[in-house]
């Protein structure tokens, strides 16, 4: 695998508009390098205003790096003249949260307008606009004007259109963000697609920590115009680094229970709780065996697992019944292998929960729920 | 008793050169208008052909000229109509003040609808490696012609109204003849006949501008 996008310690300043003194401009982005590689599914996650949506801008020139440089295929695009960044962008595809569709042309005018703008002759138009609105599902809608569209089928026509001129690279600028949780589905399933069956190199910027579960191969978290952690998507899932990335990634992974969550298991529970980090190195059966071994008994009572790149990830907590001395050896078995904490309602013991919380633990996540 | 069968002839006549007025005037400013409200909307900060230098002299250019009366814009523009018309009474010779005025006023319609349109699909259409005089043409254009064909509408109605003022200066017309054979010889129903015909000649174009938008509205 070779990149097929590469950023060289790229900025990008923005004046501050409107402001009568002389203001330091805005980094919108700041001195970002980055290769993303050829025909994988590529997150870049962030906060609004994280600097996402100008570093996707700036992959196909619709903005110029202020400093740096942006290669694309090889080629050193950030001081290409116009005409020549046209013919690169051509080879760029890029859909939109609000889809952007005009609303003076049909379904069909839509993805023929990029053939148009490619110089298609017009009898290769048809055909090709045919085929691309059967691929994206809406074959029937080609003579309807968007207005008449729901959101999935707007979004369709986007991706049919952003598709039209054969890409390599596909960009998606919170491409799913209006649209509802099933309609969401079905267009991660279609970008997916497109980048199995077609090969196409897909940029998915988001703020959605479960759009990069169901379909990135490698993850970029940006903050405040830098890239503050990067790698493949179950690593950087299963070992968050930074604060924000913790945060992101407990709105997607099951976490420990919250301290009220906690109170209400202790007076269901009576035996000791502890919650368990699950992953590649700690699947569950091993925890099972674990206890087994040391003769705990033990059942799941708040959590649950999920799979990122068809690997488990997630957090359980377990009561526990058994002699204290056999607990204790088989979490320090455990320990040895994942997060282990133990929980106990904040109200009898008064201790910080920050005491106990275990380094690379995800933060208490509202992802969880009891069996 | 009003001796219509002397004043219907002079009645048809001034139909004729109003119509002939506000025709060649909705042609020139229409073009001229359009031209100008496209090239303030490109140069504008932040759009295709952002120039500050372009933007700003035509802003001022256009916010100079508007708020000039239309009867004194026609006696201070008197040396330039005569230098381009060669005269400066007559119908010929109104429609230059005529024209310079809806132009100045389209352009800012123009720009204005323009202005409010989604710059969404500008970029979308950036992104598809169109050129950017194209994206004028087939995408800005075409994505706020409701709200343009409207904002036409206002100005032919707000041009009939111009060209019963360029009567003060000969340029004939119906306002010329309501002014001539009615108010000045006080008979109100030749006034009162003449009102009705402008206002039949409103009702048409708002009617039919009103039916175009709605049909692209529509869709």
């Amino acid at each position: 695998m070779s990149a097929i996008v590469s950023l060289r310690g790229v900025s990008k300043l923005f004046p501050v508009q409107g402001s009568a003194q002389r203001t330091k401009p805005v980094r919108a982005v700041d001195d970002v390098t980055l290769d993303i590689e050829e025909g994988t599914v590529v997150g870049i996650v962030g906060y609004s205003g994280a600097g996402k949506s100008t570093l996707v801008r700036l992959l196909n020139g619709l903005e110029r790096p202020s400093e740096g440089q942006v290669f694309v295929k090889g080629q050193d695009i950030s001081t290409l003249p116009e005409g020549q960044l046209r013919k690169v962008r051509s080879g760029i595809g890029m859909i939109f949260q609000q889809f952007n569709l005009l609303k003076s042309r049909t379904v069909f005018g839509n993805v023929a307008y990029p053939l148009r703008v490619a110089g298609w002759p017009k009898d290769k138009i048809k055909p090709r606009v045919d085929e691309l609105l059967e691929f994206v599902g809406i074959a029937d809608k080609a003579g309807s004007y968007p207005r008449r569209l729901s959101g999935g089928q707007q979004q369709r026509v986007g991706i049919a259109r952003a598709l039209a001129n054969a890409p390599d690279i596909l960009l998606a600028d919170e491409a799913t963000s209006a649209l509802d949780p099933e309609t969401t589905r079905d267009v991660l399933r279609l970008l997916r697609r497109i980048n199995k069956e077609l090969g196409t190199t897909v940029v998915v910027i988001t703020h959605e920590m479960h759009v990069v579960r169901e379909i990135c191969d490698t993850v970029v978290m940006m903050e405040s115009g830098s890239v503050v952690e990067a790698g493949p998507t179950y690593s950087v899932f299963a070992n968050p680094r930074s604060d924000s990335t913790q945060r992101f990634v407990a709105t997607a992974v099951h976490g420990t229970p919250e301290p009220d969550t906690v109170a209400r298991l202790s007076a269901a529970h009576p035996g000791q709780l502890v919650s368990i980090g699950i992953s590649e190195a700690a699947p569950t059966p091993l925890v099972a065996a674990t206890f087994e071994r040391h003769g705990v008994g033990s059942s799941v009572v708040y959590g649950g697992v999920t799979e990122i790149q068809n690997k488990i990830l997630g957090t359980l907590t377990y009561e526990l019944t058994g002699s204290d001395a056999a607990i204790d050896a088989a979490l320090a078995d455990l320990g040895d292998v994942t997060a282990v904490e133990r929980q106990t309602a904040a109200a009898e013991q008064q201790t910080d929960p920050a005491d106990s919380a275990v380094p690379h633990l995800p933060v208490p996540a509202n992802a969880g729920e009891q069996p | 008793m009003t001796d219509w069968t002397t004043l219907l002839p002079v009645l048809g006549e001034s139909f004729q050169q109003t119509i002939y007025m506000v025709v060649i005037t909705v042609l020139l400013s229409g073009i001229a208008g359009l031209a100008l409200g496209v090239t303030l909307y490109a140069t504008r900060p932040g759009n295709l052909f952002a120039n500050k230098a372009v933007f700003s002299f035509l802003n001022f250019l256009v916010n100079i000229i508007r708020p000039i009366p239309f009867i004194i814009f026609i006696t201070a523009i008197a040396p330039l109509t005569l230098i381009v018309m060669g005269t400066t009474i007559g119908t010929t010779a109104a429609i230059l003040p005529m024209a310079l005025m809806a132009g100045v006023v389209i352009g800012r319609v123009v720009e204005q609808n323009l202005v409010a349109s989604d710059p969404g699909v500008v970029e979308a259409a950036r992104a598809m490696g169109d050129s950017r005089l194209h994206i004028l043409w087939s995408v800005v254009i075409p994505e706020s012609l409701a709200p343009l064909i409207l904002g036409y509408t206002f100005m032919i109605i707000a041009i009939v109204d111009m060209s019963a003022m360029a009567g003060y200066i000969g340029g004939g017309g119906l306002g010329n003849f309501a002014i001539m054979y009615g108010y000045q010889q006080f008979n109100w129903e030749v006034t009162l006949v003449t009102v009705l015909i402008i206002i039949v000649m409103v009702q048409a174009a708002q009617l039919l501008g009103n039916f175009l938008a709605q049909r692209i509205l529509r869709r």
